[in-house]
């Protein structure tokens, strides 16, 4: 009985220990900090936005010379069509303001969010073949059978997928997979920035990717007329941008240039999904 | 041996304890802190008066002053142009993008609708840091927050936020890049002032 007990606080400890010493590790590696020294006070003077007493102030961007960082080429996407795409460009913010804005608001004022959201996850259940073959293209086999998990779960229990019951109830959040990332993941570059007149930012890879995803995206096979086809792909578009009203305007009102504000989020969004 | 068991059982609360402490993490604390401060003010419905725009603006800008290093967001969007700038220039610098940034935190409040942000993990390597956190939107959707933060002396402040893999800074750096190679340092300082003016 003594021994058991002991045992048990043992195992116990030693868990808590390993617990606490890999959390402690973080203060570890803190104390063993370089000679920053100099560098201390002048941030904080900076931080607290003063204009520091004169006499330390000559030390304030003694760092600089510390700072590799800012040396680093900085990463982006080539661009040598940017005359075309800055109109193009022009041209979407027009689109956006003046005919998709007002559509998404009119739809909003109609549908309420919970049934915008269910039309959204609708669309997304129906692309599953995109992101399945994807996931394959990638290597990534536990995320095809997430994905296969999810499309059932939400196909039946989400009601033709109206509801993501997948991510909500059995935490198996969607693997955003396509082309352009596939592409991307076996070590091909972006090419170069195109902005796309209607569809918006994209790169060449990513543009060929769409086109190759296009080919999985059930929605395409529907036998139907063209002008049915177009009206699916205006709601899927119109109710997408009434779930997304804002995003848009906040990022060009931060913007000195929106434009290239636009072209690094993207590139951005899309290596760090890349990565993933 | 009864003794013994609790004896045990003590020193195992006080190390479950201890290692709880230590894993929550300075840098969390203090941007959890600022960030609970934060929605305290907008949730205020006191300060919704037009008459109180000026003290919630004020509020929240000592609040977000408290975590945001803006010297070194200034420093890193610049790159190695910061280096060309006069030391009036860099403080000038600082002091419009900063306005900038923060009408951005002050707009990005007023959509404000009783999100919760969670606070993921945190990793430190010497004194820079990354602490993940993730917040669901209205949409229903999780937006990844991952703040960048550095600790000049016994404190961390925040010098870069990336949400949903865009970083703030690296956003900021290619616009004023392109703009200091088409029109050079006075025309980028033309315009954030501009932009500031616009946006007060």
């Amino acid at each position: 009985m003594k021994k058991l007990s002991t045992i048990i606080s043992g195992i116990i400890m030693l868990m808590l220990l390993s617990g606490s010493i890999s959390a402690g590790s973080n203060t570890a590696i803190n104390t063993a900090e370089s000679s920053a020294a100099d560098y201390v006070d002048n941030s904080i003077l900076l931080a607290q936005a003063d204009t520091a007493a004169s006499g330390t102030e000559d030390d304030i961007y003694l760092e600089d010379e510390m700072m590799d960082d800012l040396d680093e080429p900085h990463e982006s996407i080539a661009d040598p069509l940017e005359p075309i795409n800055r109109a193009f460009y022009h041209f979407n913010d027009k689109l956006y303001f003046w005919v998709l804005k007002p559509a998404a608001k009119g739809y909003s004022a109609v549908v309420p969010e919970p049934a915008r959201r269910g039309v959204k996850n609708f669309f997304n259940n129906i692309s599953f073949p995109v992101r399945f073959v994807n996931c394959i293209f990638q290597g990534k086999f536990e995320g095809a059978g997430y994905e296969v998990g999810r499309f059932v779960i939400n196909s039946t229990l989400g009601i033709a997928g109206f509801m993501d019951r997948a991510t909500s109830q059995f935490e198996m959040p969607e693997y955003d997979e396509d082309l352009g990332q596939t592409l991307g993941s076996y070590g091909i570059g972006h090419g170069f920035f195109l902005n796309l007149p209607l569809l918006g930012p994209s790169s060449l890879t990513d543009t060929i990717g769409s086109a190759g995803d296009a080919f999985l995206e059930p929605m395409n096979y529907l036998d139907m007329k063209t002008k049915y086809d177009l009206s699916i792909k205006a709601v899927e578009t119109v109710n997408k941008t009434s779930l997304r009203i804002g995003e848009y305007e906040d990022l060009k009102k931060s913007a000195l240039d929106p434009y290239v504000a636009y072209r690094d989020a993207y590139y951005q969004y899309r290596q760090s999904q890349i990565k993933k | 041996m009864k003794n013994r068991f609790i004896r045990h059982l003590t020193a195992i609360f006080i190390l479950l304890f201890f290692s709880l402490t230590i894993k929550a993490g300075e840098a969390t604390d203090r941007i959890k802190a600022a960030t609970d401060k934060l929605i305290e003010i907008v949730a205020n419905h006191d300060l919704d008066a037009p008459e109180m725009a000026e003290k919630r603006a004020k509020m929240i800008r000592e609040t977000v002053d408290e975590v945001f290093d803006w010297s070194e967001f200034s420093k890193r969007a610049l790159g190695k142009n910061w280096r060309a700038l006069s030391k009036e220039q860099k403080n000038e610098f600082i002091f419009y993008f900063s306005q900038l940034l923060e009408r951005t935190y002050m707009d990005k409040t007023r959509n404000y609708s009783g999100e919760k942000m969670i606070f993921l993990d945190e990793k430190i390597d010497g004194k820079y840091g990354t602490v993940g956190s993730k917040i669901t939107l209205s949409s229903g959707k999780d937006a990844a927050i991952e703040y960048r933060v550095i600790k000049p002396g016994n404190k961390w402040f925040i010098y870069d936020v990336y949400v949903e893999g865009i970083s703030l800074v690296s956003n900021y750096r290619s616009q004023f890049s392109t703009i200091l190679t088409k029109s050079g340092y006075d025309e980028l300082l033309k315009r954030l002032k501009a932009k500031v003016d616009e946006q007060s």
